[in-house]
């Protein structure tokens, strides 16, 4: 089960399981923002590879501009992976 | 031992999901173990379906306690596709060279602690064994 939505704040929610099968979800939700916004990892369970390529992508499109991806709330498993990949470089990760 | 055949698609991977968390209830098999087991799984099983389209109908998955560590086994039909052939990825790349996808197989050998790769009977064979204690 996977689940992305946005707050009235702005904030964008993910729960459960973002695997490769729940990439065009997600994907569905994060290429439409155009501004910076805030990514809450509270509910996420579980990400693969193909999560982090969804977030590489969303990123790769506001370049050229002041527009940042933040996210908080990882648990250390998920913190682990996006350093493993080396995306801690490229996203705000508090 | 446990198995399960597996639709060669993304849409096995509730059952693939559900295969393993019966595993990992089954012995009690803790979040800093099943995490990198469930992780490197679909890493390997997404490489079959996207890389390897002449395997046949399904994918098998074996999942085993073999009391100091868990060997898992992903076996796959078709000709010769050995996943170590892949690439490296240069994860310190800039934003805008970065690509999506190639960094399964690079993150399952940071997370498990032995990948095997063996071609038999004209199967494809990934063999990854996860250590249960440090």
């Amino acid at each position: 089960m996977f689940d992305i939505s946005i707050t009235d704040d702005g904030v964008v929610h993910l729960k459960g399981r973002l695997d490769a099968a729940q990439i065009e979800k997600a994907g569905n939700v994060l290429n439409h923002l155009n501004r910076s916004f805030t990514v809450d990892f509270t509910d996420l369970e579980y990400i693969s590879s193909a999560g982090l390529s969804v977030f590489l992508v969303a990123r790769q499109r506001m370049e050229g501009t002041d527009h940042r991806i933040r996210m908080i709330n990882m648990n250390k498993d998920i913190r682990d992976i996006f350093r493993y990949a080396g995306m801690n470089q490229i996203f705000d990760i508090e | 031992m446990m198995q399960i055949n597996l639709s060669r698609s993304f849409d096995c991977f509730d059952d693939l999901f559900d295969f393993l968390q019966a595993f990992f209830v089954k012995y009690d098999i803790p979040r800093t173990i099943s995490f990198p087991v469930s992780l490197a799984t679909e890493e390997i099983i997404t490489n079959c379906i996207k890389y390897n389209p002449c395997g046949g109908d399904q994918i098998a998955v074996t999942l085993e306690h073999k009391g100091k560590y868990l060997e898992l086994s992903i076996i796959d039909g078709g000709p010769a596709f050995n996943p170590e052939d892949a690439p490296k990825p240069d994860i310190n790349l800039p934003l805008s060279e970065r690509k999506a996808g190639g960094l399964g197989l690079f993150l399952a050998r940071q997370i498990m602690d032995k990948i095997k790769y063996i071609y038999e009977d004209g199967k494809n064979i990934v063999i990854l064994r996860k250590n249960l204690e440090p």
